[in-house]
């Protein structure tokens, strides 16, 4: 799938984009695909399916935990690979953009990996230990599009470099810190998400810290849509195993009315 | 081949390795920091406060010891460069005086560092005081309580130890946990990374503040031995009191330099820290260097007895001199080292650091086998703090209480 055309569609159209986060293997590999169907089916517009990695630098202590817990269960990139291909089958309206550290890619082989993310239908990445400098280290043949990051400190010379590069969306990470819910976002949020938009260029999505839906129209009105990871991981954390999709599904849906009750907008 | 001893390139890389490979928040304190460093390095009054520094906090240049009985146990002259004497126990003050001086200079309130066994943090702490910076530890929380003593003494000179919690809670998570904190924190801290390690400036600015080590023995051994030594040894973990002695050498070919890690239990086991014997390239902690890495490309767990040596990555300038061969990268296992321990305490009086007793390990291999030229040996640091994993290793008598505390 093209990502740029699809997001950019929605943009144009006024629609937020939602777009939650699931490790791959967690909390159980056999319930992944059913979760990320479920996600589907409670209106994720795009899906972001993590790739479990040992030392996940970025990430806060829930995603770090959703992490180890999946590798331990045998999870890797070569299989997240194969749940993704089979998502795509089911659900082929709904992109997936593969999230994860930069190593286990490096460690599968670039060609390889580009094949076969390619053959999944995986229609980004994002590796939040790869700058846009580093691409060349991945290039090959069928590559999926990369996404940049933009930080609050990030400046505004860089916003422009990345949007001059182009790319489908830039992933708003709207704290300095890691991955992980905050129940107060900072003013400065609203600011920064309208600052990356207007000098990138590039459709934003705003991710760190998002965790509940009454955070949502603020962002969402100055940005293209929300980004929900730790979040997600702790209901599913508490979440009966037994109804896995049940709950991913509930989660997501008071997220997907928030965003529409905003509507379109006025001009 | 380029001029090895001229690399990094602009963007940080020694041959394919080294680099920048972190989150973008940190990009905007990565090129802060290159630039003060920049700056700080024109700059002649940043030179005196370091060499100041260095000779009245911590008490360079340390001396170049002929290690007699040693040298007649090997069969060669072999001089000692003797970091264990520095003030803190170990080469690790070189580093920790010289990038605080630049903390101080940015203007950051706030110094954070990692720590295994506590040697980088108690170097980070003492130069913190001196200074009058707030400082953090992260360390692991298993290696917390295995060195109490270093915790202590860290909190004595007002530093704050934070556990880490995540993974094995060892130096690769208190790592991890002092890059997360940065990341969070970017502002006003500073992150005072401890070996030749991490996204470009670290390894290069580690290494020039760490080859003081090696310009001293260079010329010491020309005066004490009226020429240059036919090897150069020293243990590597991450590799900071390696790259110190190697830098100054690096252009003299006839001078031989060897690398030694830690092999553990031994290379066949799967239990050991020898990642440029045994690994392969791959990103970690913000640089591409040999990694010790599963097949799905995950880090894995490190072993050898000495913490300082625990650690499944290595600064990338090494990872670039094994693959031109400039330096040659060899091993030890634990009970070559705690033998190595041993017989330099018995010898010279001189208890080394489990790490430096790797590179010792290794040279007693060469006993009777080399030519009868000077060799040169850097004991990175004293090895007191050692003696309890010692005794227990050893099933000598096992300490009675807090032994360490009287050290």
């Amino acid at each position: 799938m093209d990502l740029s055309a699809f997001i950019s569609e929605r943009v144009v159209s006024g629609q937020k984009l939602l777009a939650p986060y699931l490790c791959a293997g967690f909390p159980n590999p056999e319930a992944t695909l059913a979760i990320l169907e479920a996600l589907a089916d409670a209106g994720a517009d795009l899906i972001e399916l993590g790739v479990p990695f040992s030392d996940p630098l970025a990430d806060g202590p829930v995603l770090q935990a959703a992490s180890i817990r999946a590798l331990r269960a045998g999870m890797n990139l070569e299989t997240t690979l194969e749940i993704a291909g089979q998502f795509q089958e089911r659900r082929p309206t709904v992109p997936l953009v593969l999230m994860g550290y930069v190593n286990p890619i490096l460690a599968m082989g670039r060609e390889r990996f580009a094949s076969k993310a390619s053959a999944a239908g995986i229609a980004g990445l994002l590796i939040p230990d790869l700058p846009p400098e580093c691409e060349g280290l991945l290039q090959a043949p069928g590559l999926p599009p990369l996404i940049p990051f933009a930080a609050p400190n990030t400046p505004i010379p860089r916003l422009e470099a990345l949007g001059e590069r182009g790319a489908p969306f830039l992933y708003a990470v709207s704290v300095l810190g890691v991955t992980g819910t905050r129940d107060a976002l900072s003013k400065n949020v609203p600011v920064f998400l309208a600052r990356a938009k207007q000098h990138s260029g590039l459709p934003v999505l705003a991710g760190f810290g998002v965790s509940r839906p009454e955070q949502v129209p603020e962002l969402a009105s100055v940005c293209d849509g929300v980004i929900l990871g730790s979040a997600l991981a702790k209901a599913l954390e508490a979440a009966d195993p037994a109804k896995l999709p049940g709950a991913a599904e509930a989660f997501l849906r008071p997220f997907r009315k928030a965003l529409d009750a905003m509507g379109a907008p006025c001009c | 081949m380029p001029v090895l001893n001229a690399l990094p390139d602009a963007k940080g890389y020694f041959g394919a390795f080294g680099g920048s490979f972190v989150p973008e928040t940190l990009r905007p304190a990565l090129a802060e920091l290159e630039a003060a460093y920049a700056e700080a390095r024109q700059d002649p009054t940043f030179e005196t406060e370091f060499r100041e520094a260095l000779t009245t906090f911590t008490c360079r240049p340390t001396p170049l010891y002929p290690a007699l009985r040693l040298s007649a146990r090997i069969g060669a002259p072999v001089l000692l460069k003797r970091e264990d004497l520095n003030h803190t126990g170990a080469h690790k003050i070189n580093n920790t005086l010289g990038q605080m001086l630049l903390a101080k200079r940015m203007g950051k309130t706030r110094v954070i560092a990692e720590t295994g066994a506590g040697q980088h943090g108690v170097a980070t702490a003492a130069a913190a005081a001196r200074l009058g910076l707030r400082c953090e530890v992260h360390m692991g929380e298993e290696d917390i309580r295995r060195q109490q003593l270093n915790v202590r003494r860290m909190e004595l000179m007002g530093a704050r130890v934070i556990p880490a919690r995540s993974g094995t809670r060892t130096l690769k998570d208190a790592t991890n946990e002092a890059i997360r904190d940065w990341v969070a924190n970017v502002e006003d801290t500073f992150y005072l990374i401890g070996s030749v390690v991490g996204p470009h400036p670290y390894p290069t600015m580690v290494r020039d503040f760490q080859s003081v080590i090696g310009r001293e023995a260079r010329e010491q051994s020309l005066a004490v031995a009226g020429r240059l030594p036919s090897l150069a040894i020293a243990c590597v973990g991450g590799g900071s009191n390696a790259m110190g002695l190697f830098h100054a050498f690096i252009p003299d070919e006839r001078v031989q330099l060897i690398g030694v890690e830690a092999a553990g239990k031994g290379l066949d086991t799967g239990l050991h820290a020898a990642t440029l014997t045994l690994g392969r390239p791959g990103v970690l902690h913000g640089a591409m260097s040999y990694l010790l890495q599963d097949a799905d490309g995950q880090i894995q767990e490190a072993h050898s007895i000495s913490a300082g040596l625990d650690y499944p990555g290595v600064g990338p300038e090494h990872a670039f001199l094994k693959e031109t061969g400039r330096v040659r990268y060899e091993s030890a296992t634990d009970d070559e080292a705690l033998r190595a321990f041993e017989l330099l305490s018995e010898l010279e009086g001189i208890i080394p650091a489990f790490e430096s007793a790797h590179a010792l390990a290794w040279l007693l291999r060469q006993a009777g086998q080399l030519s009868n030229e000077p060799v040169l040996l850097c004991l990175s640091g004293r090895g007191d703090k050692d003696l309890d994993e010692y005794l227990l290793r050893t099933q000598k008598e096992p300490s009675r209480g807090p032994i360490g505390l009287y050290l």
